[in-house]
Parts: structure tokens; sequence; C-alpha cells
């Protein structure tokens, strides 16, 4: 490789180049450092606010990604045309890195294009698991429910499979008949519990909570104040799910023989008054809730407090 | 015309380091650098499929990435970013005085280099330390623990209305299941480099190189530029943004 600028290259086969002075690669360096302090002094500046006048951005902005990857570059190009000598080398060796960085372009653009703008077509099909035109399931798509699907009515699907319902979610944290996971034994709820309350208490726990139902924040106690996350499944959803628990967990540990199965033809066929199905009296609340099908335990009732006595006026 | 350089006598006046399937040194000398940069250009896309996947998961969870890059720490990142520049520079600096026929100062600069790459290393060692403490671990090992009063606020001011984290957003264990593979891939690549370098000066004790043959030197710089052009990219994409 020969440079040809101030000096008579010598044609003798042998390697003669430009060798930079220390000053210069020190230059060099220092107008990095230099963009180095200047790019995360940037970083702390909320650049798309000062250009869009203000306007409050959700996480980081468009400005600053792109400040941050110009500062990138320019530094890149330093190191590049000067620590590694492209500047001077052989034309040749400059198309092949550019080159690997345009092709990386290339790769990076399409696939962000694609991913950016996902669902933002005005292509009917785009996106979609019914077909708008028949109301039906894709063909050859997905044999069940889709978790979280939002059904239109009147659209023909396949009737909720409770097995596949309960794995998809709630078997992360609650098993049936297996012990308390994250959450109770599901085993025999739906004689512990009346079916509204249950449907309630699956679609949004914490609004339950929230609006004080007593059953339903003891639950939260109980369980270190763990929120349970609302479930996005439709009534028909739910009460798929519910008749799966029955099948597999079988009936209550509380009521043993006739009553309890009793209580389970109850719970499928649906209560039209929405009577409630056997709830346990209030003093034995808590210790039903504890034995979820374990030993039985017993808790000792407190004395109640002394009264306070009346201020005196 | 390979027998007559084999027989031809100006072969002599190079030194063994001219491999008898190469002409002139120049010949081995371009040769031996358009390698390099066909391998640098292959080091450029095969880090730029994991910049593709930094792309796609934060254009899909803005939010976590925003909440992920908040827990790693600037000024580390920062100094190891000067770091590698200042062992660029070292590196450069070994190379001229490769070229300049001065083989203790190449020696001098090739040691200023690897003790630069080593303390790469260490700060990295203590980053990674700081993320397992708090749970900050890719994928199904995500168990965070640095949640109670952590503000945002003072790194990111202007994130509208969270001014107080309670929780990491839903998602954050894919930033950090990107950032250990980016930075654990980068450091892999640092320690390879400390190998070589180590080589390269063993070589250059040994007096392997003078004025008319300092390829390897080059070569071997320029494997270690490119760590450190990573390294520019991954620095603000990963800690600043």
């Amino acid at each position: 490789m020969a440079d040809h600028s101030d000096h008579d290259i010598p044609d003798d086969g042998g390697v003669h180049v430009h060798v930079h002075s220390p000053k210069f690669y020190g230059g060099i360096l220092s107008a990095l450092l230099f963009l180095t302090c200047l790019t995360v002094a940037s970083s702390y500046v909320d650049i798309d606010g000062l250009v869009a006048l203000g306007r409050p951005v959700e996480g980081v902005g468009a400005w600053n990604l792109g400040v941050a990857i110009l500062i990138a570059t320019t530094k890149a190009s330093l190191v590049v045309l000067f620590f590694m000598h492209l500047k001077e080398d052989k034309r040749f060796n400059a198309l092949v890195f550019v080159g690997a960085i345009l092709f990386a372009g290339v790769f990076f653009a399409l696939t962000l294009g694609d991913t950016a703008t996902r669902g933002l077509t005005g292509d009917r099909y785009n996106g979609v698991t019914i077909d708008p035109d028949t109301g039906l399931r894709a063909p050859g798509g997905v044999p069940g429910p889709i978790v979280g699907e939002v059904l239109e009515e009147g659209l023909a699907v396949a009737p909720p499979d409770g097995a596949a319902l309960f794995t998809a979610i709630c078997g992360a944290c609650h098993t049936i008949g297996g012990g308390v996971l994250v959450g109770p034994d599901l085993a025999g709820v739906t004689s512990r519990r009346t079916e509204a309350w249950l449907l309630s208490f699956i679609s949004s726990s914490q609004t339950m909570i929230a609006s004080g139902d007593e059953t339903a924040v003891a639950l939260f106690e109980q369980f270190n104040r763990t929120p349970m996350p609302d479930v996005a499944y439709s009534e028909a959803q739910i009460r798929a799910v519910l008749a799966h628990i029955e099948t597999v967990g079988g009936s209550a540990t509380a009521a043993p023989g006739g009553e309890a199965v009793e209580d389970i033809v109850d719970a499928i066929l649906g209560d039209d008054t929405e009577e409630p199905v056997d709830e346990p009296p209030a003093d034995t609340f808590i210790e039903d809730i504890l034995n979820d099908g374990e030993e039985p335990v017993v808790v000792e009732e407190l004395a109640p407090p002394e009264p306070t006595p009346d201020p005196v006026r | 015309m390979a027998s007559e350089s084999h027989d031809d006598p100006d072969r002599d006046k190079w030194g063994p380091w001219l491999q008898h399937h190469f002409e002139t040194p120049v010949q081995q000398f371009e040769s031996a650098k358009l390698g390099m940069w066909l391998f640098l250009a292959q080091e450029v896309l095969f880090f730029a499929g994991l910049f593709v996947a930094y792309g796609v998961y934060r254009v899909n969870y803005p939010e976590a990435f925003v909440a992920g890059s908040a827990q790693l720490n600037r000024v580390m990142g920062g100094i190891n970013t000067c770091v590698l520049l200042v062992s660029s520079f070292t590196a450069a600096m070994a190379v001229r005085s490769a070229q300049s026929d001065k083989r203790r100062h190449t020696s001098m600069f090739l040691g200023a280099t690897i003790v630069c790459a080593f303390m790469f290393l260490v700060i990295k060692y203590f980053e990674y330390e700081a993320k397992f403490e708090h749970g900050l671990l890719p994928g199904n090992h995500f168990h965070p623990t640095v949640l109670a009063n952590q503000t945002l606020a003072h790194i990111q001011p202007w994130i509208a209305g969270q001014e107080t984290v309670t929780a990491l957003p839903p998602k954050t264990h894919v930033f950090f299941g990107i950032y250990f593979v980016l930075t654990g891939l980068h450091g892999i690549h640092v320690a390879v480099g400390i190998g070589v370098l180590i080589w390269i000066l063993l070589r250059n004790q040994r007096g392997d190189f003078n004025k008319d043959y300092w390829t390897p030197v080059d070569i071997a710089a320029l494997y270690w530029h490119l760590v450190d052009l990573v390294w520019i990219y991954l620095f603000p994409l990963l800690y600043l943004i």
C-alpha cells in the first residue's frame, strides 16, 4: 500500500505508508472523548421537548435518538477513517466495509419498516382472525378460542375450551386439587362461591376488593395482598373455565356426600334466581379459606376489645 | 512466474516473513488487509442481527426499554466508553511504532491496550454484579428488586406522569435479555481481542517485526478498533436513550 503525497515512493515492492504523528492520533482521541461527553450530556436534555415546544413525550423521543446516533456515527467515522486508516487504504477495502454497513442498513430498515407499521394499513384482512365477510374463524387457523379475544356478537366460533383457557392464564397461579400455588387451590371453588361472585372476581378482582366485598378483601389479605390480574375472558369463556374446574376438581371439601353433589349440579345448571350456593356461615369463614382440602385449621377468636369509654365532655 | 520468484535473488533481501506464495511484500500486505476487512464486514453483519433485534423489541415495548435503560449505570458505561477509546488510541499508536521500527514502543502501546481491555472487563464485571444483585436477569430469571422509591424522573424528567416507579413495566425482561446478549457477546470479543493482542505482543518481543513487516500488528489493531466501534453504538443505544 502506498500513499501518493509528499515524497517519491520507491517502487521496490516494499510496503510504504504514511506514518501519522502522535499529535494527530492524540487529536483524534480528544475529539472522540469530547463527543462522548457530548452524547452523555445530551441524553439528559429533552430535545424533543425543546423542538416541539414543551409537549410532554412518553418515553424517549425521536430527536434524542437521532442526536445519539448522529454522534455515534461521527465517532465511528473518526475511528474507521483515521485509527483504522481506511482513508488512506485501498478503495476496495472501503467498499467492502461500507458495503457491509449498507447491507446492515437494509436489514434494519426493512425489518423495522415492517414492525413499526404493523396494523396501520387499511387492508380489511390485516391482522384479523375472524373473516370479516363470513364471520368464521380463519381457515386452517386456531382450533379453539384465542385467549383474550373479544368476539363480536353472532360470530360462528367453536365453544370455549375451558381446559385450554385455564392453562393459558389461571394455571400460572392456581391448581385444581394440587394445593396452593400463588393463589388458592380452586378445587371445589364453584361450591364455595356463587357463580356471580366468581364471574365478577375473575373479571376484575381489584374492583371487587376496592368496592369492599368481604370475601374478596379477606382473600386478598390471606394471600399476602398479591393482586390477581384482571382476566380478559368473556362470560362464556369464564363459565367454560369454571366447568373445567368442576370436572377436574370435584366437590367441595366442606360438605360431604350428597349435599356436595347437589351443589355441583346447581352450579352447572346455573341458578336463575342467583341464590347463593351454601355460603359458609360467617364465623367459620376464615377456617374455610384456610382449609382448601387440607387439615382443618381452627382459628381462635380473639376476645372482643374492651369498649373504650366515651370521651369526657 | 512463481518459479521465477522462488529463484529471484531479490526475494532474499526481504526476510523469511515474506511467505513463498507472495511475490512482493506489498502483495502480502494488501492480501492480509483485504482478508481482515472482509472479516470485519462479517463482524458488522454479525452484530447487526442483534441491533435489529434491539430495534424490533424497542418499537414493540418502548416503556420497558426506557425503564430498563434507566437501571443501567451511565457513569460506568461512560467510563467504559472512554477506556475503549483510549485503547483504540494506544492500538493505533502501537501500529505507528511498529511502522516506525520502534520495537520497545510497540510493546509498550500493545501492553497499554491490553491493560485498557482488562479495565473494560473489570468495570463490566461490576456492572453485571449490580444487575445480578438486583435480580435484573434475562428472561425467566428476571426477578427485580429495585422497585421501591426509585424515580426515573431524575434521569428523564419528561416521561409524562412517572415521577415514582413502583413496578417495572411488563416485558422489561426482554430489555435485559437483549442487554446481556449484546454486551456479553461484545465482552467475548474483548476477551478474544486480549488474547490476540497478547500473542502479537509476544511476537513483537521475539523480534518478528521490522520496518518492512509489521502487518500482524496492523491486522490485530484493526480487529481491536472494530470492538471499539461496536461499543460506540452499544453505549448510547443501551445506556442513554
